[in-house]
């Protein structure tokens, strides 16, 4: 990765997840790793891809583009793995791109016909001039899909 | 109390001062939101806050905190109302209990020192916030009860008053400071001393060591021609006196030494040469704490080395405990950290993190390795490094492993005092057993243990014994039993809890359920009496009449599961009215080791703890369809004569697995539900029996199946996978987040390759397929009891050796009769007359067959060999011959015996097709003698 763009302001990591450029705050992440083995759990949420082995450690890994409604795609050798900071959990990613740090001026609100079940998990939207940042929000993710999960267990 | 058994309670002390506080440090948050949320507050939250307060409460109670024990009840009456609903959380409300709850943190944080705080304020001011009646009714209540359990508590303001004030008095007049022996020489023990709080100061400004010392009257002084004034001479002149009771020596008759404090520049050695005194009788002491309570303490024990008149001791009444005992806990706790210890407290987290690393580092080895090949050959030096490097990683990995664990009567062990103290309290006699008390769990889990365990106990001293008159009238010994059986299986622990009390009455708790609305009235016929009785695990629930400090207020067995859950453990209640309660908990072993079997289902691979394996059966490709059943879509598997319901776990799991096609190579998803599942079995029309076997992919690629038989508690069921690997050690590890509530997986585990893999739950996979065991179960009783009867009606076992005489026609003989059986070729027999004679061991032996003694047809000699059996306990070289030799078997079945039969046979006997007939041998072997004589006698 190079750090380019660098400032004070909040920096974004930057990813691809079904060829939407997404970002995660620095500050909520631990480290970005390559894709490895991912052990299937069978049974689990769809969003759940499984459970990977980072130097003794199990962590669950998630499908953050299920939660977006974004089609199943499959591992291959640009996808990585982003591990959450505060939390065991890791999701897969197409593609790492940059850090990128937004100024004010570009970040927007979330556009309002976006849909509810997407927005939840969203921050804001950053106007880079080339193409659109979707900011997604960790805490969010990771809460919101804990909620899920728990109602879910009703009918598993 | 009696000094024995101080040590288990000063570690129960420790523990539950650290469960008081746990319990204390989630209350906090709890009254906030409550304030937060004011009268929109959720139940969950206030029933949440009121579990911590009972547990703080019952922790408290045990042991015998009553301050604390009673704000905590004081507490509790507050949030039982907000909890009914009687009283709307208000900011003033929130005030009073977070008042109380800093008091209680204050006390607990005192504990150790054993300053007392008044708590009287915050306990009027939460009295206050119920509304005036029911705070009137509430105190009048407590006040009863405070005066029944304890009648020293009323006198308890004044007393306290009293010592106040001396304290005070003392502090100030004489400026005392309390000084107490370093170390646990039994001489000091229990010892201190109030000596000059100026001079102490003075002397250990001046880097003195301030001595307590012991002079015997007979052995240093008399025996070495010295008095009391010349040894006081003595030390004086190498320091200073602090403290001496020596006046006593002429006040008491009978005493042989007195003890005095002094100060001085020598070391402990010279000190010893000095005064000419045994080491032993001189330590080093501490300076003391400085409350009232130890100074009044310390003035009791200071005049003579014997034991204060405990009983008498005005401070029994303390709201710090009943007696001495927190007093000896602090000191003790003191005494201790100055020597060695010998264990530290270790975070377990650290200890986890600390396993995973060496589990990683041994696998960076593993793959290291194949890298480092060509030079490791190269180089001697290196092979050896790398072989250290095996052993001690291998070592590292054991001994952390080893440090996480501990046995179970760490937990267990406090109890048999705290049994004995609570039986007493209440006057009922109990038994405390404990077996498997080296069952070892992980330490996190028996930490978590504690408070159920404990709170199970508490209500079977409580609830479940009776009172030694009622047992006596219901014909039990007069001494109940609890007992505590632990042990190991397929990755849990087991605790069973039990009590030979009086059981619990499944009406009794409907009834009870009902008045407390916890069911409603159209439910109440539905229940059966084991749902009536888990009812006890609804929140709110109490049968107990009155509320006392060691149980009651209905949050006990609700806690308790909450708690086991949390455990990720299950809890089981079996009770017989009358007859006593028994308690199941399964623990899991969170971090536990567990032997494990890999298996695969499809490309996925899974570990089977290896105690819930009963066996395991591999069905060979074709031989599928003679070993397994199909019974409407349910598969079952005969195996010696049992029948075992089968799964698949590629079915429970959902797992796809494909078939190649050989031609084609292309994958295709297997729909097969079962095993026993194949085209040829629906024989529904032509076409499909047309498909050759070549081209039915079904057929060619029939792979051979492995039936892993599992054991749940008394129940077996088989679960079919399509692969077996390895047998390894596993670490279970939770299941993370997002997954947690997956009812087929007991955890994770990182296997030796570095794979993550999940283990399965058997409970949780039986339960997830709705296999109903419980009528199996009983099926399965009828079904042995009717085998029992059975073997009872039925004849001795036989070991029976079964021949063919012709064509279906068999016979056998008891094994135990035969001699032995040679095979011999048709056309080796010769025949004499109507006589045969076969050779052996160069001698003439006379062949009879079956027909010449029973109505049987003639034996048929068309095999190329046939057998001669030679009978035991005949005289007579002679033997039978049989044209085939079928089997020998083991059976235990009856004889069937009809007119039909010939006297020479015991019975008929069906096995497989065959009609046996099983001849007795002694009527036989008389015939075969008879007819042996006839025979030759004929010649």
């Amino acid at each position: 990765m190079n750090l380019t763009k660098l400032n004070h302001q909040s920096r974004y990591v930057t990813f691809r997840l079904a060829r939407n450029l997404i970002g995660i705050d620095i500050l909520d992440i631990r480290e970005i790793i390559p894709h490895i083995k991912i052990t299937k759990v069978h049974q689990a949420p769809e969003f759940v891809s499984g459970l990977i082995n980072l130097r003794g450690q199990t962590l669950i890994v998630l499908d953050i583009g299920i939660l977006l409604g974004f089609e199943k795609r499959h591992i291959h050798s640009d996808s990585h793995i982003i591990i959450f900071k505060h939390k065991n959990v890791g999701f897969i990613v197409d593609q790492v791109n940059d850090v990128v740090s937004a100024d004010q001026k570009y970040i927007d609100s979330i556009p309002a016909n976006i849909e509810p079940g997407i927005q939840r998990y969203m921050e804001n939207i950053v106007n880079l001039p080339e193409e659109i940042l979707i900011i997604l929000n960790a805490d969010k993710i990771l809460s919101y899909t804990q909620t899920r999960h728990e109602t879910s267990e009703g009918y598993l | 109390m009696n000094s024995e058994g101080h040590d288990s309670l000063d570690a129960m002390s420790s523990e539950f001062i650290a469960e008081i506080k746990d319990d204390l440090v989630s209350l906090e948050p709890d009254l906030l939101i409550m304030e937060e949320k004011g009268a929109d507050v959720d139940d969950d939250l206030i029933n949440h806050a009121f579990r911590s307060i009972h547990s703080i409460k019952g922790g408290a109670g045990f042991i015998n905190f009553k301050a604390l024990s009673s704000l905590s009840h004081a507490m509790e009456n507050v949030l039982m109302r907000v909890r009914e609903k009687k009283l709307v959380i208000t900011s003033e409300i929130v005030d009073a209990l977070l008042s109380g709850f800093d008091k209680m943190k204050l006390m607990v944080d005192l504990i150790g020192t054993r300053k007392a705080c008044d708590y009287e304020e915050e306990k009027s001011a939460l009295q206050a916030v119920l509304d005036p009646e029911a705070s009137k009714k509430v105190k009048g209540k407590t006040n009863q009860k405070a005066e029944r359990k304890s009648p020293a508590k009323a006198g308890k303001p004044g007393l306290k008053q009293q010592a106040e004030k001396s304290g005070k008095q003392l502090r100030e007049d004489k400026a005392l400071q309390i000084v107490k022996p370093l170390g646990d020489s039994p001489l000091f023990r229990d010892k201190v001393f109030y000596v000059d709080k100026k001079r102490l100061e003075n002397a250990l400004n001046s880097q003195k060591f301030v001595y307590a010392v012991h002079i015997r009257l007979e052995n240093d002084l008399v025996a070495r021609k010295k008095d009391v004034d010349s040894i006081i001479e003595d030390i004086k002149s190498i320091g200073d006196i602090l403290f001496s009771d020596f006046e006593n020596l002429k006040n008491e008759k009978g005493k042989d030494g007195f003890f005095c404090v002094i100060t001085t520049i020598l070391d402990l050695p010279l000190l010893s040469q000095v005064l000419e005194i045994n080491r032993i009788q001189m330590v080093l002491v501490d300076r003391q704490f400085t409350d009232y309570e130890t100074i009044l303490k310390g003035l009791s024990f200071a005049p003579g080395p014997d034991k204060p008149k405990g009983q008498s001791n005005p401070l029994e009444s303390m709201p710090f405990g009943t007696n001495e005992e927190p007093v000896k806990t602090a000191t003790e706790s003191k005494a201790s950290a100055s020597m060695t210890t010998q264990t530290i407290r270790i975070n377990v987290d650290l200890i986890s993190k600390l396993m995973n690393r060496a589990k990683e580092m041994v696998l960076a080895r593993k793959q290291l390795r194949p890298l480092l090949e060509d030079y490791v050959q190269k180089n001697s030096l290196a092979s050896s490094m790398m072989q250290e490097l095996d052993m001690v990683t291998t070592d590292i990995q054991e001994t952390i492993m080893q440090m996480r664990m501990q046995p179970i009567i760490d937990l267990m062990g406090k109890y048999k005092r705290v049994v004995r103290d609570i039986a007493r309290r209440i006057s009922k006699k109990v038994d405390f057993v404990l077996d498997g008390a080296d069952v070892e769990v992980d330490r996190n889990v028996l930490e978590k243990l504690a408070n159920p365990v404990t709170h199970l106990i508490r209500n079977c001293i409580d609830h479940g014994i009776e009172s030694p008159e009622e047992r006596l009238k219901s014909s039990k010994p007069e001494t109940g039993t609890i007992s505590v059986k632990a042990f190991h299986q397929g990755g849990h622990v087991h605790i069973l809890i039990s009590d030979d009390g009086a059981g619990i009455d499944p009406q009794l708790v409907l009834s009870k359920a009902f008045e407390k609305g916890l069911v409603s009235e159209d439910q109440i016929d539905k229940y059966t009496d084991k749902q009536k009785i888990d009812l006890i695990f609804l929140p709110g629930f109490s049968t107990s009449e009155e509320i006392t400090d060691i149980s009651g207020r209905g949050v006990g067995m609700d806690v308790v599961k909450t708690n086991i859950e949390r455990l990720r453990g299950h809890i089981q209640i079996d009770s017989v009215k009358g007859e006593g309660t028994c308690v199941h908990l399964i623990i899991p072993l969170t971090l536990a080791i567990v032997p494990s079997l890999i298996v695969g289902s499809g490309d996925a691979k899974f570990a089977i703890p290896q105690v819930n394996i009963k066996e395991v059966i591999y069905l060979e490709a074709g031989e599928i369809h003679k070993q397994v059943e199909n019974i409407a879509g349910s598969e079952v598997l005969r195996l010696r004569e049992n029948l075992f319901c089968i799964l698949r776990l590629r079915n429970i799991l959902g797992i796809k697995t494909y078939i190649q096609n050989p031609g084609t190579q292309e994958k295709r998803e297997e729909k097969r539900k079962a095993i026993t599942d194949r085209r040829q079995k629906t024989n529904a029309c032509d076409t499909l029996e047309k498909r050759s076997e070549k081209t039915d992919r079904r057929r060619t690629r029939w792979d051979p199946a492995y039936v892993v038989i599992l054991k749940l508690g008394l129940n077996v069921f088989g679960l079919c996978v399509d692969s077996l690997y390895d047998i390894e050690e596993v670490v279970i590890e939770p299941l993370p987040e997002y997954i947690k509530h997956l009812k087929c997986f007991a955890g994770t585990t990182i296997l030796g390759d570095g794979d993550v893999i999940m283990i399965l739950d058997v409970p949780g996979i039986a339960s997830f397929s709705r296999l109903r065991f419980d009528t199996i179960k009983s099926e399965e009783l009828k079904r042995n009891r009717l085998k029992e009867k059975k073997a009872r009606k039925k004849g001795k076992k036989r070991n029976l050796i079964i021949f063919s005489n012709a064509d279906k026609e068999y016979f056998a003989l008891e094994l135990k009769n035969v001699a032995r059986l040679e095979p011999v070729k048709p056309s080796d027999i010769h025949y004499t007359g109507n006589m045969k004679y076969m050779e052996y061991n160069s001698q003439a032996v006379l062949l009879f067959s079956m027909d010449e003694f029973l109505a049987a047809s003639k034996c048929e000699l068309n095999e190329e060999e046939v057998f001669a059996i030679f009978p035991k306990h005949i005289s007579a070289n002679v033997g039978i011959i049989a044209s085939k030799i079928i089997d020998t078997i083991e059976t235990d079945e009856k004889l069937n015996k009809d007119t039909a039969c010939s006297e020479s046979v015991l019975g008929k006997l069906f096995i497989k097709d065959m009609m046996v007939q099983v001849l007795d041998h002694e009527i036989f072997a008389g015939l075969i003698e008879k007819k042996a004589v006839i025979k030759t006698d004929h010649l």
